[in-house]
């Protein structure tokens, strides 16, 4: 056990949520797992001695960190100004706002992992490790400190385990698994499928505008947000009630963000140029910076919506029942 | 020896793992990177069970008819096997465990904290760029509350007391701003301007 005033190395790999963070530092005999939540830090220590396995799963994970918030509004800020912009203007900002939101699907698709650490009487999610590149870097320098503790293992445990049996395993998280009770929530309900088809309504109805801007339209554009609003919510209500599963809560977020930010990017160009464009040619006229802003938000307001339904088909695909295992 | 997997718990194929330290999950397909310790293959150690006091030896505390085995390092007290705990490198009875004496020495053994230097700093910035007016209250109370709470334990990961410092030259700041200001209305008021 560690004496008083210890000294922690951060290792690889941060997460730096909205309102909460998490770490992973290095102490002398233990690895220190810190979960920040506003003004509180909760600690976990998993001793070198007491670790069996560590496990990175590839699979996608979708975080909004605070850079990447910071980067979405740093993107969206010149947006206010966009009636003084030329077309080709327009036309880079609106492509390089969808290579971002791009980069970012593709990272969180391709390059992020789960992992977990086990020891007899617990198996951890650690938080920070989202990224495989940084659970790769940790992995690296946490295995030889903790093959320095407990020694090498044997190469051929694997065979050796397949002649004897099975020994002693962690806990009783596989059983549960097998039991197929790891998850106790539900594939989808009918609100997230709901929400996932006024996703694509309302992508369609923001690729409609410039087309159809009677008032009639707008007042249906503006029902649809607030159905999707009360849907949305409705999702974080049931996940929060552990009915949904978390991947279909991120999209919900993911959604009021856009619906937040559609609201203020909205405004601050309609009331920057109302002085000398809606007055002087009329209210249904709607300028082509409104539309583009519009189109993008349709384009993500769709990506959403694949997410979301292939959220959906893949709970269900993971749902059918292993006719092999049988 | 089923190692799990990370996204859905569920064992993975040893075949996989015989020829590299990685493997797919049977059950969701996820490529998982496994490493593996030996400490999986520790086998679980029994307790020991405490022996019973012969007369004339020394009996545990709570439970008189069991030898002790050692004083407990806080109290005093003799205990035996089964109420001998160790913590920090030291023989401690339950009681005191529990009461949690000598926590000065268990500190780096918390398991959460509060982060009053965050609070001592964020609470008086935040007011500056969205509720100005307040600052009037949490200026002065950012300098009192960073002076309150300085020799509170700090995050056990940073220990640099950088942003007590700078939540009492803001708070100082804030309160020198608000003092010039009145001063000026009073002057202002004064010349009967």
């Amino acid at each position: 056990m560690a004496a008083g005033g210890e000294n922690y190395r951060r290792l690889p790999g941060r997460r730096r949520g909205i309102g909460s963070s998490s770490s992973l530092w290095l102490g002398s005999d233990h690895i220190l797992l810190v979960r920040s939540s506003w003004f509180r830090e909760r600690y976990k220590r998993f001793y070198l001695c007491d670790i069996q396995a560590i496990t990175v799963a590839r699979c996608p994970r979708f975080y909004f960190s605070w850079p990447m918030l910071a980067l979405t509004l740093i993107w969206f800020l010149p947006a206010f100004g966009m009636l003084f912009w030329s077309p080709r203007e327009l036309l880079a900002w609106g492509a390089g706002a969808i290579v971002i939101v791009f980069g970012w699907l593709v990272v969180s698709l391709a390059a992020s992992c789960r992992c977990r650490l086990y020891t007899a009487v617990s198996h951890d999610d650690l938080p920070s490790l989202y990224r495989i590149r940084s659970a790769r870097r940790f992995l690296k320098r946490v295995q030889p400190r903790i093959e320095e503790v407990q020694g090498k293992i044997d190469p051929g445990w694997v065979e050796r385990e397949q002649t004897t049996g099975p020994a002693s395993l962690p806990s009783t998280v596989h059983t549960a698994a097998a039991a197929g009770l790891a998850a106790p929530t539900r594939s989808h309900t009918l609100t997230d499928d709901l929400f996932v088809l006024s996703l694509v309504i309302g992508s369609l109805a923001d690729f409609s505008v410039g087309r159809f801007n009677s008032s009639g339209w707008v007042r249906v554009r503006s029902l649809l947000t607030l159905l999707q609003l009360a849907l949305t919510i409705a999702v974080l209500i049931q996940r929060y009630r552990r009915i949904l599963r978390p991947a279909m809560q991120r999209v919900a977020v993911a959604a009021l963000l856009l619906i937040g930010v559609m609201f203020y990017v909205q405004s601050l160009s309609l009331s920057m140029m109302s002085g000398f464009v809606v007055g002087a040619i009329g209210g249904s006229f709607m300028p082509p910076p409104i539309i583009l802003i519009h189109q993008i938000a349709g384009g993500i307001r769709l990506i959403l919506a694949l997410i979301g339904l292939a959220v959906i088909l893949r709970d269900e695909y993971r749902g059918q029942p292993d006719i092999i295992g049988n | 020896m089923p190692v799990p997997c990370a996204r859905c718990d569920s064992p993975l194929p040893l075949w996989e793992l015989a020829t590299a330290d990685a493997a797919a999950c049977t059950h969701c397909g996820s490529r998982n990177t496994v490493r593996v310790f030996p400490a999986l293959f520790a086998a679980p150690t029994a307790p020991a069970l405490p022996e019973s006091a012969l007369e004339g030896e020394a009996a545990c505390f709570d439970h008189p008819s069991k030898r002790a085995v050692a004083a407990c390092q806080q109290c005093g007290r003799f205990v035996c096997v089964l109420c001998s705990v160790e913590f920090n490198g030291q023989v401690w009875c339950p009681t005191c465990v529990t009461a949690g004496r000598g926590q000065s020495k268990a500190a780096n053994l918390d398991p959460s904290r509060v982060l009053y230097d965050s609070l001592a700093l964020t609470v008086p910035l935040l007011t500056s760029l969205i509720l100005f007016p307040f600052t009037v209250i949490t200026g002065p109370g950012a300098v009192v509350f960073s002076i309150v709470t300085w020799k509170r334990p700090l995050s056990l990961v940073r220990k640099s007391r950088w942003r007590f410092v700078l939540a009492v030259l803001l708070g100082t700041a804030e309160t020198a701003g608000w003092l010039w200001l009145v001063m000026y209305l009073w002057e202002k008021f004064r010349s009967g301007q």
